[in-house]
């Protein structure tokens, strides 16, 4: 964690360290949004459930300052709950590393398709749609559930059965096609607040 | 379930409140921080969800949008409180290369927050290509599209851009409190001063058929978020905007960062 925000206030160079004393003489608690300020991320997001079911709780906080293409801490985390936690093989765990790192969610512009489908680029249109992303009905949390105590991979022929499957654990039996509150018909087409 | 919401001490509407008490306390004391996870003591920063799909009324446009803020209780979206971070800048990066494993960012959209409660202002930069390529980011100036009021779509460019940033029906539907009966460790709850993290008190989630074969739970599942909401920044544009200039539409990495001056 140091290690990665040494690197960011490396490349944010002189001028970062400058503004950052300037700040840091003003005295403020939250000083307000200024044009010429350097901001020192505290909080990245990409695909969901990724951090919360890989990472224990205490690496959130380096994940959250890293850039996605350079954290190796999710990108071990990941193998090591799937192997550890999870109980899987290790082929099925350097899969699973393979389709979730980098921390980016893909999606594909040129496709056609009318729909998001969360993972459909990572795995070649297996789960999905061409367009990947992630739809607001997207039931994520089966997704991945199912990729990591399941039999998800070795279903569609990504990696061999490693017969460790969790079945207990591949789904939390919510279903986003049930609910009718995820999605409106106008912009910006989530429901409104209850 | 994203990641977040492991940090922002979730089950109930009370640990919320506590999270905004430890807010006020660390701004009372800001050098005291060491054990308080940094985006619950700022839930305006705190991203639950990221989006990004085909626009339903125009086949030549994407939507891009970040959830934050976890927890909203229902009926008390219109509480003053639940704003956009005024010291917080809100970005998408996006990566144009990752067709060529190149999964740097080359193209940002960043929102930045003027005023507290719901009559703040949102402007939006962008899309431009960044000032760094770094976790340390300035505004990009040149590229100053518009404000946006809260709560108030608007639309920009000349209408080829619809914004809104306001309150939302949290759409993310997850067991999560059969979750961290599972796994208490992403219970932020657990990770406040004084707790410590319990042994785990179910191995299997709920809602599964009454006699099934390998005796899963059969209580009924049910979602943690339904009766929550979140505040959500949405974007609609042509494809082609996310692209740099000239470019065929094709692959990107996205991802959805807050940052602060202060790094808390």
């Amino acid at each position: 964690m140091f290690r990665t925000i040494l690197a960011g206030a490396a490349a944010g160079g002189l001028l970062a360290l400058l503004l950052s004393a300037c700040n840091s003489g003003g005295g403020n608690s939250t000083p307000p949004t200024t044009q010429n300020a350097v901001y020192q991320q505290i909080e990245l997001l990409s695909r969901p459930a990724v951090k919360e079911a890989f990472e224990s709780f205490g690496d959130h906080d380096p994940t959250n300052r890293s850039e996605p293409y350079n954290d190796s801490t999710i990108s071990n985390d990941i193998v090591s709950f799937a192997t550890t936690v999870a109980g899987r093989s290790t082929t099925t765990a350097d899969a699973l590393q393979s389709v979730l790192y980098p921390n980016e969610m893909i999606v594909d512009l040129s496709s056609s398709a009318s729909t998001a489908g969360y993972l459909g680029v990572e795995t070649g249109g297996k789960v999905g749609t061409t367009f990947g992303g992630r739809a607001l009905t997207d039931d994520v949390i089966d997704v991945s559930l199912s990729a990591i105590f399941g039999n998800a991979l070795s279903a569609l022929g990504v990696v061999p059965d490693d017969g460790k499957e969790s079945p207990c654990l591949a789904t939390d039996n919510l279903s986003g096609a049930t609910p009718s509150y995820l999605t409106s018909t106008t912009f910006p087409y989530s429901q409104g607040p209850v | 379930m994203n990641a977040i919401r492991g940090l922002a001490a979730f089950a109930t509407s009370a640990l919320v409140v506590a999270a905004i008490s430890l807010y006020g306390m660390q701004a009372a004391r800001s050098s005291d921080h060491q054990d308080s996870p940094t985006v619950v003591a700022r839930p305006g920063a705190d991203i639950t969800d990221v989006y990004a799909y085909p626009a339903p009324d125009n086949a030549n446009n994407v939507v891009l949008a970040m959830d934050v803020y976890p927890l909203i209780p229902g009926g008390m979206s219109s509480n003053a409180q639940y704003a956009f971070d005024p010291a917080v800048l809100y970005q998408f990066k996006i990566a144009n290369g990752v067709a060529n494993k190149n999964y740097n960012e080359s193209m940002v959209v960043q929102f930045s927050v003027n005023g507290t409660g719901q009559s703040q202002t949102l402007t939006m930069y962008g899309p431009t290509p960044p000032n760094e390529v770094s976790t340390s980011n300035t505004i990009v100036t040149t590229a100053k599209m518009g404000s946006v009021t809260f709560n108030q779509p608007a639309t920009l460019d000349n209408g080829q851009i619809q914004v809104f940033a306001g309150t939302r029906r949290d759409p993310f539907f997850f067991d999560l409190a059969q979750f961290f009966k599972i796994l208490p460790d992403r219970d932020a709850a657990y990770h406040a001063p004084g707790q410590t993290v319990p042994s785990p008190t179910a191995t299997s989630f709920n809602g599964f058929a009454a006699g099934n074969p390998n005796g899963c739970a059969t209580a009924p599942a049910a979602d943690f978020l339904s009766n929550y909401n979140v505040l959500q920044i949405a974007i609609e544009l042509p494809k082609t905007m996310l692209e740099p200039t000239g470019s065929a539409l094709g692959k990107i990495g996205l991802w959805a960062t807050t940052s602060t001056t202060t790094g808390s």
